[in-house]
């Protein structure tokens, strides 16, 4: 739709004229300021906790272990340095791996995603059903905004 | 010829004042939209409901995921 208005508005005279193609979808997902109805929707990106515990890829499991023991949430993301999550290391995936292995050896590739825009409430009530309790939060290029813990999140929209 | 943009190109453009129209339907819009946005629905977009709108000034539009 948004190609179709920006050539529209060349046509009427517009001497320079942008088409944001991402758009609304890529700009909520995003965690960026909303105006309308939905500006009081609480996301699930306003609910993360946006520091866990990262690490690289070429960090050596045997760095990773203290780590892992504090992290509330059993695993450690593997990000790059633009902070785009490229996998996930659980504790339990230290037990039988070598200290000269590397993140990347041991890690989940590809560790499903939420985007920032998911209502918190949806959020909830999905990863309930699922007896899940954390999701991963994403922006639409892959960057990490953090993690969402369903019962701290429960908490805070009481 | 319109340029396709991302978000940072974007939120340079309207921090050096460009205009931005959102042309998805007044329903959508309302619902939520991008701070500073004016609403002109695809449909109804022509010299009249443009006209408030400067010809000189870099404009912006945008719809849901561009589609």
């Amino acid at each position: 739709m948004s190609p179709r208005a920006a050539w529209r508005l060349e046509a009427l005279g517009f001497e320079h004229v942008y088409d944001y193609v991402g758009g609304k979808a890529d700009w909520l997902a995003s965690g960026r300021p909303r105006a309308g109805r939905a500006a009081g929707e609480v996301y699930a990106g306003d609910l993360v906790d946006p520091d866990p515990p990262t690490c690289a890829l070429a960090d050596h499991v045997s760095d990773l272990g203290a780590a892992l023991r504090a992290s509330r949430y059993g695993f450690t993301l593997v990000i790059n340095d633009r902070r785009v999550l490229l996998g996930r290391v659980r504790r339990s995936a230290l037990s039988a791996a070598p200290d000269e292995a590397r993140a990347e050896d041991v890690m989940e590739p590809g560790p499903s995603t939420v985007r920032y825009d998911t209502p918190a409430s949806q959020l909830i009530e999905r990863l309930a059903h699922k007896k899940l309790r954390t999701a991963i939060v994403t922006t639409p290029t892959g960057r990490l905004v953090g993690v969402f813990d369903r019962a701290a999140a429960a908490r805070r929209l009481a | 010829m319109p340029a396709a943009i991302g978000v940072d190109r974007l939120e340079r453009l309207l921090a050096a004042g460009a205009q931005l129209v959102e042309v998805l339907p007044e329903d959508e819009y309302a619902e939520a939209h991008l701070p500073g946005a004016i609403n002109i629905p695809l449909k109804t977009l022509d010299a009249r409901t443009t006209s408030s709108l400067d010809r000189g000034t870099p404009v912006a539009v945008y719809c849901h995921d561009g589609l």
